[in-house]
């Protein structure tokens, strides 16, 4: 008898040990739809601070981007349970869209939201005045006939994202206008560097255009993106000068070694960059260049 | 008193539901339900912050409430302080909260995303994590090797009892592993690269948190250490470089390693002697354009036929070279400028013809050592180029001899350093002396049978010589025998595509050896689809190109299963999972499917498969038969529920698995210890306990190695 109580004792402890714990959560009844609602507004809300322009876009544990999964899960939740809370959810939505470059539908979304009986509704109305001066400025055409045409075209929209930036100087939305800016620059670096026969002294403008957009934006997190335009260009130029040597005795390796070391170096750099996003393409292109290099040197020996 | 009305309305569930109208009743409870989480979410979208608070503490009261009405809490208030944490204004406020978030019990998700948070997302605290599994796995690593040679708990141990020298042999071995793991113990890791890159991110992100000093700190040691390393490795690569005698590619990193800081003494040395051959490399240059400082010159009477013969190559006419050649040794053989002029009729024949006459002669010429001629046509003998198929031979026959050594001496050291080399080799002796031989035998045979099952040398020799035959001379008649060889080479290598390929290249390939082939071939292709998470596409290559294969028919299995694009399939594992999915938002299903009794139908373990605006039910047969399906059209608005409610069961089912760790046992993590035997190549059986490492799995590995 006691060693059956033993038994029972020893089971009910081991019972106790393994049990699960009490847990707080599992919504039931009237407040279960909003169990998957909630999470879905708080991830949001731990990024609508982020530094776009600096930082990589937030993820979720499964590793996706958490701004096109909150759209996604916002937009399933509205499906399920239509008419409900709607003010928060297209409040949440405009937020969303914010972040991912999508102003005008943001700028809508406020919107809709100013115009609903909602203490959401002054602060929509808030964001919507951004969100709208944001659509003003991204509607801008950048792309024209000619390339004098597309540079000026995105100077243009430069000079009003900047006009922004001022604007927005030191709140929570300077990253998502430094993003528009880098773009922009970006994109007339690589309008330059991609059309430098058709501009005087376009080798030297090209680079000059990739390097002003390295050392302004040194604190972006594209980079060593950047870096990898310019040993692009590097590369390129060296190419170039094989091609417009390549009979024997026009060709000169100590100013091919020069160049192509040049684009060698740039790419290194971005190579030996630890966690950067571009390093296995950097590495990837250092190898190629650097097989190439040798190849071409040993034709000319 | 405003927020106590809604509060009260809730609490009348606590009653029992004897109200005429309960449909109403319910209604209004879930506009209250629905009110009290829209000013929650409301004042956190508004940064609210006090009224937020208000709406946390009421619905805590709320919950209490509920609780003293014995009715269950409304299990929002885990998810109410999980978005409270994220209204906190810095990173420590937001971490403590989180700590209150975990310590409250909270349901599955909230506690996973909180988790995420502090551990994860937060770039510190994974560095800090990142470095203690790698403190840990040093330790353990050092553990580990130094108990393995000891094979505690092996047979041999039990006869070490009775001769102390077999013990020896491996306290030798111990030994020397403690000590190469002790020299390389300060090495930096990929966890470290990572840990360094994460510090970084989080002091930028995040430089008033009170660990900044900590963190700061931190990326000093590891910044010094990750330099330090830059520096090593790109002296390494000027050594390779030199060692290979590519000077350009060690010329850029002598360079590299110059411009680096405090790399300059480290680079000193390559510097040196990349200065060094390059004059080497130059004189050579300048040598081997003048070759001789005096070059014979022909005597008066052989004048008028040298001309000649000088004029035809340079010219460069077989027929006019050949004959001018063979006039001059006609007439003036024992001429010291012969031997050149022989050499200059080898080239005739192999321009015009015939050439096997032109190897003989260059062959021939070869064996004058005296002459400049000869030495020059002996290494051209020598030359792949020249002897291709030799060439292929050779690369045959080294590879058979590496396959030897590999059965018969084991694999070689894998030179860490010299202090171990020769420390295991005192080791191995030692014990070889006790074995009586019978280890040996077991060694070798357990290293022919992985020779036989897979090749241990390399192939690559014979593959670029036999490639290179086939590219120069393709129409050879050599060239099926060098299919064939090729094959052979490839299958070995394990690349069974090409072998293939050259196995149909042959003049009649055996259909049993093309059906072997084309088994490993579709075998390898099913093993890569596995690892691209079942790729269809070749999974489709498997099956339409390798049908009569194993692999070909178990692709075709797994097409077959293959979900259609955009369908959804829920299983009963996860319906049962999460009952709210079956109902009115979401799936919409009858309770009587899922209330486990067949005769009133019973959805399948198969589940439910959302397709093209259906639901596709796989149920159970109510007399015992195969499972059926039944097909049920649902309406646009039903249908649009349904796949968002499937979506959403889908995201909390990998939520909930995206930490767990496939290959880790249930309860893996409460045993730091493992116990494990091996048999090693000589034959010796080994059982050993050892501490567990904390597997390095990041998903952004590649970017710091």
């Amino acid at each position: 008898m006691q060693l059956r109580r033993l038994a029972c004792g020893t089971a009910l402890l081991v019972a106790g040990t393994l049990a699960r714990p009490v847990r707080a959560g599992d919504a039931t009844g009237a407040f279960a739809p909003y169990e998957d609602i909630v999470p879905v507004i708080a991830d949001l809300t731990w990024h609508l601070k982020d530094d776009v322009y600096r930082f990589p876009p937030p993820q979720d544990p499964t590793g996706h981007d958490l701004y096109g999964l909150t759209l996604a899960r916002l937009d399933a939740w509205e499906k399920r349970f239509p008419n409900r809370l709607r003010d928060v959810i297209s409040f949440t939505r405009a937020e969303t869209l914010e972040r991912l470059g999508e102003y005008r539908r943001a700028a809508d979304g406020y919107a809709k939201v100013a115009a609903l009986p909602s203490p959401l509704a002054p602060r929509a109305n808030d964001c919507r005045a951004r969100a709208e001066a944001f659509a003003v400025a991204a509607a801008l055409p950048e792309t024209g006939s000619d390339i004098g045409e597309r540079l000026t075209l995105v100077r243009r929209k430069l000079d009003a994202w900047d006009q922004l930036l001022t604007r927005y100087q030191a709140t929570a939305f300077q990253p998502v206008v430094m993003v528009e800016i880098e773009r922009l620059e970006r994109i007339g670096a690589t309008i330059v560097a991609d059309h430098r026969d058709a501009i005087e002294n376009g080798d030297a403008t090209a680079e000059r255009s990739l390097r002003f957009l390295i050392e302004k934006h040194a604190d972006s997190k594209n980079l060593p993106s950047h870096i990898l335009r310019l040993g692009d260009l590097y590369a390129d130029l060296a190419r170039e000068y094989v091609a417009t040597h390549d009979r024997p005795l026009a060709f000169d390796p100590d100013e091919f070694t020069r160049r192509a070391d040049r684009a060698l170096d740039t790419y290194r750099k971005v190579a030996t960059w630890d966690g950067a996003r571009e390093k296995p393409e950097g590495q990837g292109h250092f190898a190629a260049f650097e097989a190439w290099k040798s190849i071409t040197l040993a034709r000319y020996r | 008193m405003r927020r106590l009305a809604p509060l009260l309305a809730l609490l009348a569930l606590a009653a029992p539901a004897c109200a005429d109208d309960l449909l109403g009743e319910a209604a209004t409870v879930d506009r209250e339900a629905e009110v009290r989480v829209h000013d929650l979410l409301a004042r956190a979208l508004a940064e609210d912050g006090p009224a937020f608070d208000a709406e946390i503490a009421a619905l805590a009261a709320l919950d209490d409430a509920r609780r003293e009405a014995d009715l269950p809490r409304t299990g929002l208030l885990d998810d109410a302080h999980y978005l409270a944490a994220a209204l906190a204004p810095s990173r420590d406020a937001r971490r403590a909260a989180l700590e209150a978030v975990l310590r409250a019990h909270p349901d599955p998700t909230v506690r996973r995303l909180a988790e995420h948070r502090l551990e994860d997302a937060d770039d510190a605290a994974k560095a800090d994590q990142l470095l203690a599994d790698d403190r840990h796995n040093r330790r353990a690593e050092l553990l580990n090797d130094a108990v393995r040679p000891l094979g505690v708990f092996s047979p041999t141990a039990f006869l070490a009892a009775i001769n102390p020298l077999l013990l020896a042999g491996s306290a030798v071995d111990s030994i020397a592993t403690t000590a190469v793991n002790l020299w390389n113990y300060n090495r930096l890791s990929t966890a470290e690269r990572e840990a360094l890159v994460r510090y970084r991110t989080e002091l930028a992100r995040e430089p008033d948190t009170a660990d900044a000093p900590a963190i700061a700190r931190a990326i000093r040691r590891l910044g010094e250490k990750r330099a330090k390393v830059f520096c090593t490795e790109t002296v390494a690569a000027a050594t390779q470089a030199l060692d290979a005698g590519d000077l350009d590619r060690a010329r850029f990193y002598v360079d590299s390693a110059l411009a680096t800081d405090h790399c300059t003494d480290a680079a000193a040395t390559s510097q040196e002697r990349l200065a060094r051959l390059r004059n080497e490399r130059a004189a050579r240059e300048e040598a081997a354009r003048w070759p001789v400082d005096e070059p014979p010159a022909p005597e008066p009477d052989e004048t008028e036929d040298h001309y000649a013969l000088v004029a035809a190559v340079a010219l460069g006419d077989p027929a006019a070279m050949a004959e001018a050649g063979n006039r001059f040794l006609a007439r003036h053989d024992d001429s010291a400028l012969a031997p050149g002029v022989r050499y200059a009729v080898a080239v005739a024949r192999d321009r015009g013809g015939p050439r096997e006459l032109a190897r003989d002669a260059v062959t021939a010429l070869a064996r004058d050592h005296r002459s400049d001629a000869g030495r020059h046509a002996a290494a051209l003998a020598a030359s792949p180029e020249w002897n291709r198929l030799g060439a292929l031979a050779d690369a045959e026959s080294a590879h058979s001899r590496d396959v030897a050594r590999y059965v018969l001496l084991g694999r070689q050291m894998d030179g860490r350093t010299a202090l171990y080399s020769a420390l295991q080799i005192g080791a191995d002796s030692v014990r070889g002396a006790q074995s009586f031989g019978i280890f040996n035998v077991i060694g070798l045979a357990t290293r022919a049978w992985s020779a036989w099952r897979k090749d241990p040398a390399s192939n690559q020799a014979i593959i670029d010589r036999g490639e290179d035959f086939l590219a120069r001379e393709p129409d050879s008649a050599d060239a099926p025998a060098v299919h064939a060889r090729l094959a052979d080479a490839y299958e070995r290598a394990g690349n069974f595509g090409r072998a293939l390929m050259h196995c149909h290249a042959t003049p009649a390939p055996d259909p049993k050896r093309v059906a072997k082939l084309e088994g490993k071939l579709a075998e390898t292709l099913l093993a890569e689809a596995d690892q691209r998470g079942g790729d269809p596409d070749l999974l489709r290559l498997v099956a339409h190109g390798f049908p009569e294969t194993a692999a070909g028919k178990t692709a075709l299995e797994r097409i077959e299963k293959l979900p259609g694009a955009g369908e959804i399939t829920i299983t009963r594992e996860i319906l049962d999972a999460q009952p709210a999915l079956a109902g009115p938002a979401g799936l919409d299903l009858p309770p009587a499917l899922l209330d486990r009794r067949r005769a009133n139908g019973e959805i399948a373990d198969a589940g439910v498969t959302l397709a093209n605006g259906a639901l596709k039910l796989t149920l159970r047969d109510p007399a015992g038969g195969p499972d059926t399906t039944e097909t049920r059209p649902l309406a646009p608005d039903a249908w649009a529920r349904a796949r968002a409610a499937a979506e959403s069961a889908l995201y909390g089912q990998a939520l909930a698995k995206a930490k767990e760790d496939p290959e880790a046992g249930k309860y893996e993590k409460y045993i730091p210890i493992y116990v494990t035997g091996s048999i090693d190549e000589s034959g010796g059986v080994y059982v050993y306990p050892g501490v567990k490492l904390r597997r390095y799995h990041s998903p952004d590995a590649p970017l710091y190695q």
